[in-house]
């Protein structure tokens, strides 16, 4: 249910860069969320839909790059990116895991229109 | 004619920011900061009042208890022994942020306190996305929530320090097996510290205290 405070933090951040770009219009928005960053993708495609109305960006869409969970094998240095719990090392069995990705709460981009 | 701008900034910098300097406030003072986390009904409050009881003349303790609706938590740990109890009614929102909690701390002392609890909102999944500038997230489950949480809600046992599993007085009720929830919170965080506890019979509650000690000690040891 937080993607609707998720929504309001990326257009004030969104907008405070536009502030930059006078008489722009922003198209999009491009963000990478990860996995295990607690957001689900379509409800802050939902939430944003609903937020953005009323302010500068209405009309600007969200662009979402989904970071899967990653971490590297404390035993065995092996890479792992994992697609469900638990986190297990696919090489040597073992649990202890250091997440490298996952967390993800980005802006990465925004894409605009030149006046 | 469009064109792409990079940004490459978190969603939630204002919050860590906020954070930042909550979490520098509280080493300088060498107070142990700790965000509760669980599912509704999993024990924090109860936790709470047990610790506040017991605790209350060893220790400064200040709580900041974070509910959707109502000040019933705040209530109960004032009846407890709670000295410093602020109630914190988010009235719908589904987790605390790091200016709640700024706000919630401005007259309080922090050179006179040992330890800040914040009690966040019952949620295992929005309250993981808000640094409140804590020393370290303490995350509850109990006995008849199921031994699989910690395998559905990863995020958050993954960036907890220690996980509580209290009601342990239900144990052989249901299915649920200790053994099971420590290997499934371990194969998410193999560095998590477990307690076992029940806040109706006391089993377990020392060991709570335990920790709590160890950690106290080590951030004043940080700040002097």
């Amino acid at each position: 249910m937080h993607e609707l405070s998720i929504a309001e933090a990326i257009i004030n951040s969104t907008l405070d860069e536009v502030s930059k770009h006078e008489g722009c219009k922003v198209e999009e928005v491009g963000l990478r969320i990860g996995t295990l960053s607690g957001v689900m993708p379509d409800a802050l495609e939902f939430a944003y839909e609903i937020a953005v109305r009323d302010t500068a960006l209405d009309g600007s869409r969200i662009s979402m790059e989904i970071v899967p969970a990653t971490g590297i094998c404390s035993e065995c240095g092996e890479s792992c990116s994992f697609e469900m719990t638990p986190f297990i090392c696919l090489a040597c069995g073992s649990f202890k895991i250091d997440l490298k990705g996952g967390y993800e709460l980005d802006i990465a981009y925004i894409r605009i229109e030149s006046p | 004619m469009s064109k792409e701008i990079k940004i490459e900034k978190k969603v939630l910098s204002e919050n860590e920011r906020l954070a930042a300097e909550l979490r520098n406030k509280m080493v300088l003072n060498g107070v142990l900061s700790l965000n509760i986390v669980s599912s509704p009904g999993a024990g924090k409050t109860s936790l709470l009042e047990n610790t506040l009881s017991d605790l209350k003349d060893e220790f400064k303790i200040a709580v900041v208890a974070g509910d959707v609706q109502t000040e019933n938590d705040a209530n109960r740990l004032i009846k407890a022994g709670g000295e410093w109890v602020r109630p914190l009614v988010t009235g719908g929102s589904c987790h605390l942020d790091a200016r709640m909690i700024s706000r919630a701390l401005k007259n309080l002392d922090l050179k006179k306190l040992d330890l800040l609890i914040i009690e966040n909102v019952g949620n295992l999944v929005c309250p993981s996305s808000y640094d409140l500038g804590e020393y370290m997230k303490v995350v509850v489950i109990s006995v008849p929530e199921g031994d699989d949480k910690p395998l559905k809600y990863p995020g958050m046992f993954k960036r907890s320090g220690v996980m509580i599993v209290n009601k342990t007085d239900l144990l052989g009720t249901s299915d649920f097996s200790m053994k099971e929830v420590k290997k499934n919170a371990r194969s998410i965080n193999s560095d998590l510290d477990i307690i076992e506890t029940s806040c109706s019979t006391g089993e377990g509650i020392e060991e709570w205290y335990g920790w709590l000690r160890k950690h106290i000690r080590r951030v004043r040891k940080k700040s002097v």
